[in-house]
């Protein structure tokens, strides 16, 4: 745990925030044309058939704009984000009795949940406190790291591209360890499986959403296959 | 874009995304006793996810045109590679990284 810690930080130390990039490309946005596009042109269309000048049109037009551009980014905060709804079904117990209860909730990132995954009870450690101070320094590594990256990135002509294939690095790393330790492989298979099949099918901006549901919904239907393995493991 | 407007929609999405975060301790958590399958789900959904999201990161690689993802694909299998073979976490991310950011610049 310590070692994955440490390294993912230095390596995000010189990154320039990825979820910047993540949250505002718009362009690939699955409901682009529905909030945006369409809404203009009927918004539009509509003045010009009662009878009211061009320019009136473009005033509600600009108006709408600004309003579909926010539910715009609304939705696809919604969509793209969905991934963390399941987060905190694996830490409801666990953030339970800490008193930084909220303050784990809203810090729980891709990145925070993937360490805290790999961290697991043993005796003699204050488990607690490990839990909050993991999520702690992930977010001052986030805020020093998007600060330096902002600042000294147009300072320093030193070319990172690329770098951000640490966070691939570091859920494949996880995603090893996970699948090394679980006793049976259905789950990281049903994941792997569907959301390959849906990437292929729908495109990589709307995968996700999808395979999550789908996978979930696998893996409850799964439940006995996946719990007798389980069970005869224990046995 | 103004100040203002780029502020306003950063605490939108920042909201949005503590709502979605908050969401399974509204429902699951408090003083009720979590639900059997919740609990199931809690405990395998984890590998489940990792997998999810691995997919996710590689989701932009284009196998029909140059260099058909090699770069990404190749660096993933040295991730694997050599967490399999050392288990050290640092090791893994740096040299996966480190080869992904060279094969970039000099093999394609």
């Amino acid at each position: 745990m310590k070692g994955g810690h440490s390294a993912h930080c230095k390596i995000r130390l010189e990154k320039i925030d990825p979820r910047d990039v993540r949250v505002l490309d718009f362009r690939d946005c699955f409901w682009n044309f529905i909030t945006t596009d369409w809404s203009f042109f009927c918004v539009g269309n509509f003045d010009q058939h009662c009878g009211l000048c061009w320019f009136h049109a473009i005033c509600i037009d600009f108006t709408f704009k600004q309003w579909s551009f926010f539910c715009h980014r609304a939705l696809m905060t919604l969509f793209i984000n969905s991934r963390h709804l399941f987060y905190g079904l694996s830490f409801i117990e666990k953030f339970q009795t800490m008193r930084s209860k909220w303050y784990m909730i809203f810090s729980l990132t891709d990145e925070t949940y993937s360490v805290l995954l790999t961290c697991t009870e043993s005796p003699g450690v204050d488990f607690k406190k490990a839990r909050f101070f993991i999520a702690l320094f992930h977010q001052i590594y986030w805020v020093v790291g998007s600060f330096l990256g902002g600042a000294l990135g147009q300072l320093l002509s030193l070319d990172f591209t690329g770098i951000d294939f640490a966070m691939t690095a570091l859920f494949i790393v996880i995603l090893v360890e996970q699948y090394g330790t679980s006793d049976s492989k259905l789950p990281a298979m049903v994941g792997f499986s569907w959301s390959i099949l849906l990437l292929i099918l729908l495109g990589p901006s709307r995968f996700l959403l999808p395979s999550l549901i789908i996978t979930v919904a696998f893996l409850i239907l799964l439940r006995p296959q996946i719990q007798n393995k389980r069970r005869g493991v224990a046995k | 874009m103004t100040i203002q407007r780029s502020l306003a929609m950063v605490l939108l999405v920042a909201f949005l995304t503590f709502l979605l975060r908050g969401v399974p301790f509204r429902l699951f958590g408090g003083n009720k006793k979590m639900p059997d399958f919740i609990k199931y789900l809690a405990g395998i959904l984890p590998s489940a996810m990792m997998a999810i999201l691995v997919v996710y990161c590689l989701k932009n690689i284009d196998l029909r045109r140059f260099p058909f993802g090699l770069p990404e694909l190749i660096s993933s299998g040295a991730v694997m590679g050599l967490h399999l073979w050392k288990r050290n976490t640092l090791l893994s991310i740096g040299g996966g990284t480190l080869l992904y950011m060279f094969l970039l610049r000099v093999a394609f």
